[in-house]
């Protein structure tokens, strides 16, 4: 692949992650795989990538104080957890011939539902806004996660709720994020609004804090069993990306939070077709080869 | 004593060969390729000289090194086309060229194909796990060389090697960028009337060079350290990006 059009991939993902503030990881691997890049590749690749632009979004939260290192910790036990056996399910599914397929179906059915719930969410927003004077919806409420063991004080977050549960969210994620090539912010970000309840203030720079961590467990995982990270392809992708961040950023500010919100819901949808479409539609070859080791 | 005796007959033999018998020398244009960073291919030329081959056939097997392989075949399960079937290849060449005067199948019979070994079929592919019945393993092979025909790896160029005026021969070989480091061997024949006149062989070795090489060695070899370079250099990227960019 040229290494304009890598740079320039970057530059174009970053520029839609810096509009609508999320970090791309969703939106780039599947480019990468759209333009030949082997999924697996693409995916650890991505998860290397990801480190860069995760460290280079904490450093500005940080300053202004809005990470909460005790979430962050007990996130960052679950998703270490979560990573490490995401990374051996996906050598497994690799050795079985399956992986490809379980990368794209992740981001069918993941970027489906979140595409979607994303949209509803905007189209309601957008409507509340010519319809004004509409209450808001309550905005905490107890459910049996709050019975779980294990309570422990968030002094930032403003809460006292069991461990259990952002250690298991974050296993989950971490899963998804080894084998998906994301940060995972696409869904921890929402879960820990509203599952765990936590100030938006502080979700997104704890979210990256611990996006970090899991993203580097990820990338030193599969470096030693799978061999699938290329850091000269992510030093690229990023150089594209933090430079299309900056301008998307500052396009951003232009625009409406529900009609930014909308937008992206579109175009996740619009990928998570797209993947579906693929995955459904007879291939032109029934046949594949794939070299070993 | 004895060895020294014996060479000398086969040196008084060899002089005592006509002179018209079936000598060939093929010889590469280049005796290495380098697979540098921004590698794309590398053209050769693949040159020599034959004895009186006026209205003879040239052919040249290129062939890259063994590696293992995994054919797959999709079914479609509820709607979704997935991989269901998997054939494990122990020693499939990497890469697979085959260079002639005219198409193979006019040179050769499929009997003297199989005696030469040569054309993917006669190659002694050989399928790891439980052995394939005769039939699916000319399906499987089918497929095989489909892939890999459209992965360039594998190829026949018919009419692709000149002779000029009987005695030198010409074959312009185009390695593309995906091929993997190793030794190359490459065999000509000569062919008249079907039938093996002379043979020679050559060979080229691709070998990464450079900060890929380097890379690539690390990678595999050192893969902890490549693992936490790749971290560090990210953690150290994403910095420097922050840095550039801090509102002043």
């Amino acid at each position: 692949m040229h290494i304009a059009v890598i740079i320039g991939l970057g530059g174009g993902i970053g520029f839609l992650s810096g509009m609508f503030g999320v970090g791309g990881g969703f939106l780039m691997t599947p480019m990468l795989i759209f333009l030949g890049v082997p999924p697996a590749v693409a995916v650890s690749t991505e998860a290397n990538q990801i480190v860069a632009s995760s460290v280079s979004g904490v450093l500005a939260h940080w300053r202004r104080g809005n990470v909460d290192f005790m979430m962050g910790a007990i996130l960052l036990l679950g998703g270490l957890v979560g990573s490490s056996l995401g990374v051996l399910l996906f050598s497994i599914l690799r050795d079985i011939g399956q992986i490809d397929l379980v990368i794209k179906l992740s981001y069918v059915v993941f970027l489906g539902i979140i595409g979607f719930l994303m949209l509803m969410e905007s189209i309601r927003a957008i409507m509340r806004t010519r319809q004004p004077g509409a209450r808001r919806g309550k905005l905490h409420q107890h459910n049996w996660m709050h019975g779980l063991p294990l309570k422990l004080r968030f002094r930032k977050s403003k809460l006292y709720i069991s461990a259990l549960m952002p250690f298991m969210l974050a296993a989950f994620v971490g899963i998804l994020s080894a084998i998906m090539g994301v940060g995972g912010g696409f869904i921890l970000v929402p879960a820990m609004i509203y599952l765990l309840g936590m100030p938006t203030a502080v979700v997104i720079g704890t979210s990256l804090f611990q996006i970090i961590f899991v993203t580097a467990n990820i990338t030193i995982l599969q470096s030693v069993q799978t061999q699938t990270v290329d850091f000269v392809l992510a030093g690229l992708l990023l150089f594209g990306a933090v430079i299309g961040a900056q301008a998307g950023a500052r396009f951003g500010a232009m625009l409406r939070g529900e009609q930014l919100r909308g937008l992206l819901a579109l175009m996740v949808l619009t990928v998570s077709l797209k993947l579906g479409f693929d995955l459904v539609v007879t291939p032109a070859d029934l046949f594949s080869v794939e070299i070993l080791k | 004593m004895m060895f020294r005796a014996l060479s000398f007959i086969c040196l008084l033999l060899s002089l005592a060969a006509p002179v018209y018998a079936n000598t060939l020398v093929a010889d590469l244009s280049l005796d290495e390729v380098a697979i540098t960073t921004d590698f794309n291919g590398e053209d050769l030329l693949l040159f020599g000289a034959v004895e009186d081959a006026l209205n003879d056939d040239i052919i040249v097997e290129f062939k890259g090194p063994e590696i293992a392989l995994a054919s797959r075949r999709k079914e479609q399960v509820s709607g979704i086309w997935v991989n269901r079937q998997t054939v494990t290849w122990k020693n499939a060449p990497s890469f697979y060229h085959i260079f002639s005067t005219r198409p193979l199948d006019e040179i050769l019979k499929p009997d003297a194909q199989r005696r030469l070994a040569i054309g993917y079929q006669h190659i002694g592919l050989k399928s790891a796990g439980t052995s394939l019945s005769p039939a699916d393993m000319v399906f499987w092979t089918e497929a095989l060389d489909r892939n890999m025909r459209q992965k360039g790896l594998w190829r026949r160029h018919e009419n692709a090697v000149t002779i000029l005026k009987g005695v030198l021969f010409r074959a312009p070989v185009a390695l593309p960028a995906n091929i993997l480091p190793g030794d190359y061997d490459v065999r000509v024949l000569h062919i008249r009337n079907g039938q093996l006149l002379a043979e020679d062989t050559t060979s080229i070795s691709v070998a990464k060079k450079g900060l890929g090489a380097y890379i690539y060695t690390i990678a595999h070899d050192y893969s902890v350290f490549y693992g936490i370079f790749a971290v560090i250099f990210a953690c150290g990227a994403g910095w420097l990006a922050a840095a550039a960019f801090r509102k002043t």
